[in-house]
């Protein structure tokens, strides 16, 4: 079912007849700057607080980015007014908190089974969101790790399972991701006289491409055990915050998202489906034509934090990260120094 | 005498007329021939062997000299006194076992000038043989992309692609019954054993009534009957897989088998590999061929074919893949009289594919898979020298397993099970072959093609005017066990036209309509051998395609040199695509992902091919364009905004040289080179970045290519001397695939690289020079 497995196995099995590794070169690709389109990142979810919607456009492909040579930044819109709606003509108007990142104050909350749908103003252009539904979310029952050494695609490290019960309708789907801080301990530079001294550090980091997507499909209704849904690398032996978010989705987000996780996983196989225009829910009101890019999602969400303890796994780490001396908030980015919450 | 005869003669009513019939086999093995020549030289008028070897000519009173020609053979001349019913059976000796001979001499065949067949491409398994092969392995179906109009997808990928068809638009017949995966190991190797195949004849278009079911063409693969001399044997121990192939009589004559296999040894090569994954996977492929023949008396031969194929890739996490085919033909000839032939066939194959999935807590089978029925009884009518008349019926009874999903061990994992396609497809068929003048040939044909869905099954009811999706049922119509469901028929007409300039050039005209109930279902650039096939339904309507050739033929220097031009147009209706992200397997509302379109198809075939000398082979260049039209009413349902778009494989430019060098009687060197332009691929106009992750921005399918692809394969072929006391003679094949060593691109892909943006990479398999040493025998 995963042909992506396949595509491994065959770019292996060629490697093996020309017994020459590394048939993979990087190709440079440029693409003309035209006119960018502009992306709509955000949802609304059961969960309290504040709603998050980002504007930015696409940009272009002009060189092989590296370490040294970064890729260009997606440019920010600022400037527009964004409007969330409910079913029944309730309405709280975002506020821009920093470029291109646009915030609720916290005065409507999402409620399951409610629709909701966004505005966005910009200049002369309006555009609408198609209302979305949050769905029930299962509550997760419970969520665990253990350490696994690496079999075939399968990397070594710590795999996160979780148990749920799925609902007994039909056509659930879900899309799982996490974040998480790992934490760091430095010494002092060389020279500071410090025989106990060390400081300590929690560094964020998140699910990314990495997130899992599944629906109910082959397992309609049933008690899900070991749902495998994370991955955390074996860098280090301290322990690992992991909080973990089962996101209850309805069938077009569940469409939208595959196609983005897909692509963004496309190994470059002829056993490869083609790669797609991804269009979201996202529309120029006065000209249905315009590419939009991007979604507004509704979706309930349940959330379970675990703490990952690495150190009994009886060996040391494979791979550990470059060695840091002094505080280490500035290595690590988005570091802090105090416990994240739940630590 | 001679005198006598005439004065008989004139007393012989003007309509009085006799048959010469017989049968033309090889001499030295005994194997009937097909499409040998039989030509009446004082007529200027012929006839070529049928699938079976038999020819029927019925001549007026007279003395003919009968001359029997084939490629590769030395012609036989008869003197034939024709006063009353006459079997001739000929048997005409191979060139090649005139070892003293250094050259390949034999007269060559001006078929391809007298016939109206065109678009026919005949390699004889010899010209396979000497072929470069990739590890070692003699693969039909990489030696047909050697021909003009054939070509793939990418280095390894399964099937092939002819005038623009997709890959299932192709009938494989195996000795009469249909192969639905000619691959092994996902598309290396095909699942051919070149030992015990005759006959290979791929119809790209001109197709004779007699065949249906699939609009591209028709590969036909014919085994061997069986040396009914002697017993023998050949074989081969290669880099990745060996074969053995036995043969002989039975007791007598009158019965042959031949008995063949072949296994590979890809696991020890896995473990070389410095990648634990592949170290640890396995993989093996095997296939078998039997065949059986008897010959009751002159009138009635049996025969009794059977094949068998399996694949299985388990890779060392949790998946594994497995494919194979089993089928059985039975075959039965008769001969009612000297000039009607009879040929009853009755087929069976199971093609089956799945998946097994250990993940821990997650396993499960997925099993689909095709079981198929055919009863075909075909005739052939011999009236006169100018008439031949194919007729018959043929009815076809799939059973298709959609795909069963069983949970194993305590995974959370529901059963499935989606209903079965039962169906029938049935076909009554005429076609007259009318010798209009020595200069003008007619072929016209006919098909009519009916096919019939039965239950019992559920047909689900869209709402219309929007997209088909599970939410837009609204209604299920349920049907009985072996209810009519669905169905749909129409004609097929065929015809060529050849006319003859002279004896060394013709020009000729073919027309064909093709109707195909059967469909792959896949949306991947090339084909896996875990995609589904489907038939006909409420939903999917027949594939249908119209195809016009017109092609200009000249022969040189004594049928020395073979040249020709062809030029083609296909009209596709009914044509397959998905949905955006589609997903196909296990799918109970497989309709709503697909999208119906149009396609269209066009050419130009241009050959030079030199039969005799030293030197043999051919070089052709084909110019194709291939394109699909998807325009429906909403976004969803049009692919590149309701504009054509080049299919994956609109391949423009080809050119193909193959050539053969005989340096002694034991020693030849052959050579291959290919060039064409690099396949359409959808590039991203931009990135964006959405819930943390970096993505591509596709617009329009296929508008851009990846860099052309050329290759250039060399193989030297060493014959070990043969004792007059031995009968074994072994053979050192050297080959080297890929010469100098292009990392042709199979791929130009996108994946996130540097935490956040997609990276252009490029991706080339088989990248190197990749050597392999065979040694082969035979006895």
């Amino acid at each position: 079912m995963k042909k992506n497995f396949m595509v491994i196995m065959l770019a292996s099995i060629i490697t093996c007849f020309i017994l020459v590794t590394g048939c993979i070169d990087p190709y440079v690709l440029r693409t003309e700057p035209e006119n960018q389109q502009l992306v709509i990142d955000g949802y609304i979810s059961n969960q309290p607080g504040v709603y998050v919607v980002s504007l930015t456009r696409t940009v272009a492909y002009e060189k092989s980015p590296s370490w040294r040579n970064p890729p260009a930044e997606s440019p920010k819109v600022s400037g527009a007014l964004v409007t969330l709606f409910d079913e029944n003509g309730n309405k709280e108007v975002f506020y821009e908190e920093k470029p291109g990142r646009y915030l609720t104050r916290g005065i409507m909350q999402g409620q399951t089974g409610k629709r909701y749908f966004i505005e966005i103003q910009l200049g002369e252009r309006r555009y609408r969101s198609l209302p979305e539904m949050i769905k029930p979310v299962p509550r997760i029952d419970s969520m665990y790790s253990g350490f696994q050494e690496a079999v075939g695609n399968n990397p070594e490290g710590f795999y996160v399972y979780v148990d749920f019960k799925d609902d007994e309708a039909k056509g659930d789907a879900y899309l799982w991701r996490w974040n998480g801080f790992q934490s760091y301990e430095t010494r002092p530079e060389p020279g500071v006289i410090c025989g106990s001294c060390k400081y300590n550090c929690y560094a964020p980091v998140s699910s990314g491409n990495k997130s899992f997507l599944f629906n109910d499909l082959y397992t309609n209704g049933n008690f899900l055990k070991r749902k495998q849904v994370a991955i955390i690398p074996f860098y280090s032996s301290s322990p690992f915050l992991f909080q973990g978010s089962l996101f209850s989705i309805n069938e077009a987000a569940f469409k939208f998202w595959k196609l983005v996780y897909d692509q963004s996983q496309n190994s470059g196989s002829i056993f490869d489906k083609p790669p797609a225009q991804i269009r979201g829910n996202i529309f120029n009101v006065n000209d249905a034509n315009e590419l939009v890019l991007g979604y507004f999602g509704a979706y309930g969400i349940s959330n379970k934090k675990i703490k990952v303890f690495r150190s009994n796994t009886g060996r040391l780490p494979t791979s550990f990260f470059p060695k840091a001396f002094g505080d280490c908030r500035p290595v690590y980015p988005g570091a802090v120094a105090d416990f994240p919450e739940g630590w | 005498m001679c005198r006598a005869f005439f004065e008989a003669h004139s007393k012989i009513p003007e309509t009085a007329k006799y048959t010469v019939s017989g049968v033309v086999r090889e001499a030295g093995t005994g194997e009937n021939m097909i499409g040998a020549t039989v030509f009446v030289q004082e007529l200027n008028i012929g006839t070529t062997t049928n699938q079976y070897g038999f020819y029927s000519l019925t001549l007026e009173p007279g003395i003919y000299h009968l001359i029997f020609r084939s490629f590769g053979f030395q012609t036989e001349k008869k003197l034939v006194l024709v006063e009353t019913n006459t079997k001739l059976n000929v048997s005409l000796v191979n060139t090649d076992t005139e070892l003293e001979e250094v050259v390949i001499s034999g007269e060559t065949s001006d078929r391809n000038i007298s016939s109206s067949q065109m678009s026919v491409e005949r390699i004889e398994m010899k010209t396979i043989k000497k072929m470069p092969s990739l590890m070692g392995e003699t693969d039909i179906i990489r030696s047909i992309q050697l021909l003009p109009g054939v070509s793939t997808v990418g280095e390894g990928a399964p099937g092939f692609n002819v005038r623009g068809g997709n890959v299932d638009q192709n009938l494989v017949l195996l000795d009469g019954a249909p192969i639905f995966n000619t691959s092994h190991l996902f598309g290396f190797f095909s699942t051919f054993n070149p030992d015990i195949i005759r006959d290979v004849t791929l119809y790209k278009g001109g197709i004779p009534a007699q065949f249906g079911g699939r609009i591209a063409s028709v590969l036909d693969l014919k085994f061997k009957e069986g040396n009914s001399k002697q017993l023998s044997g050949q074989g081969g121990i290669g880099p990745i897989a060996s074969r053995f192939c036995l043969e002989g009589p039975i007791k007598n004559e009158k019965t042959t088998f031949v008995i063949a296999g072949r296994g590979s040894w890809a696991d020890p090569y896995l473990r070389l590999i410095p990648d634990k994954n592949v170290q640890n996977s396995k993989a093996y492929f095997y296939d078998a061929n039997f065949k059986i023949s008897h010959r009751f008396n002159t009138k009635n031969a049996l025969y009794l074919s059977a094949y068998l194929s399996r694949d299985r890739f388990k890779f060392p996490a949790d998946t594994a893949y497995e494919w194979g085919n089993a089928s059985a033909v039975l075959r039965w000839n008769h001969l009612f009289n000297d000039k009607l032939f009879a040929n009853v066939t009755a087929a069976f194959t199971n093609y089956t594919y799945g998946i097994e999935g250990t993940k821990a807590a997650n396993e499960f089978e997925w099993q689909a898979g095709i079981v198929y029925k055919n009863l075909k009884t075909q005739f052939t009518y011999y009236p006169s020298v100018r008439h031949q008349l194919e007729f018959g019926a043929d009815v076809i009874q799939y059973s298709i397993k959609n795909g069963t999903l069983k949970p194993l061990k305590n995974s959370p994992i529901n059963p499935l099970n989606l209903q079965q396609d039962n169906s029938l497809e049935t076909a009554l068929f005429v076609n007259e072959e009318f010798k209009i003048s020595s200069r003008i040939n007619l072929s016209l044909g006919i098909r009519y093609s009916a096919f019939f869905l039965l239950g019992s099954g559920e047909v689900y009811q869209y709402q219309s005017g929007v997209p088909k999706s599970r939410t837009t049922i609204t209604d299920t119509l349920n049907f009985a066990s072996n209810e009519l469901i669905q169905t749909y028929q129409g004609f097929e007409p065929r015809m060529a036209l050849n006319y003859v300039i002279n004896s060394e050039q013709a020009v000729k005209l073919s027309f064909n309509r093709m109707r195909q109930y059967l469909h792959l279902i896949s949306n991947t650039t090339a084909i896996t051998p875990v995609d589904i096939w489907k038939n006909s339904n409420t939903h999917l309507t027949p594939q249908v395609g119209d195809q016009l050739a017109v092609g200009y033929f000249r022969n040189m220097k004594d049928n020395t040199y073979e040249t020709s031009v062809e030029l083609y147009y296909k009209k596709l209706t009914g044509i397959i695509d998905y949905k955006e992200g589609a997903d196909l397997i296990l799918n109970p509302t497989l309709e709503t992902e697909l999208l119906a379109g149009t396609g269209k198809a066009y050419g130009i075939e241009m050959m030079l091919r030199k039969n005799k000398g030293k030197l043999t082979g051919w070089v052709s260049y084909t110019y194709a364009r291939s394109l699909r039209t998807v325009a429906g009413t909403t976004f969803e349902e049009r692919i590149n905004d309701g504009n054509p778009y080049p299919t994956n494989f609109d391949i423009p430019h080809n050119l193909k040289i193959f050539g053969s060098v005989q340096f002694t009687k034991r020693t030849y060197f052959s050579f291959n080179f290919l060039y064409n332009t690099g396949r359409p691929i959808t590039y991203p106009n931009a990135r964006y970045d959405i819930g943390g992750v970096a993505i591509p921005n596709y617009i329009s399918r296929n508008q851009q290519r990846i860099p052309d692809y050329h290759r250039m394969d060399i193989t030297l072929t060493a014959d070990g001397k043969i004792k007059p006391d031995r009968k074994w003679q072994g053979s050192w094949v050297l080959a080297v695939y890929n010469v100098y060593g292009r990392r042709n691109a199979y791929s130009i892909f996108f994946k996130p690289d540097f935490g956040v943006v997609p990276n252009s990479y490029r991706l080339s398999v088989l990248g190197s020079a990749l050597p392999s040493l065979t040694y082969n025998f035979k006895f």
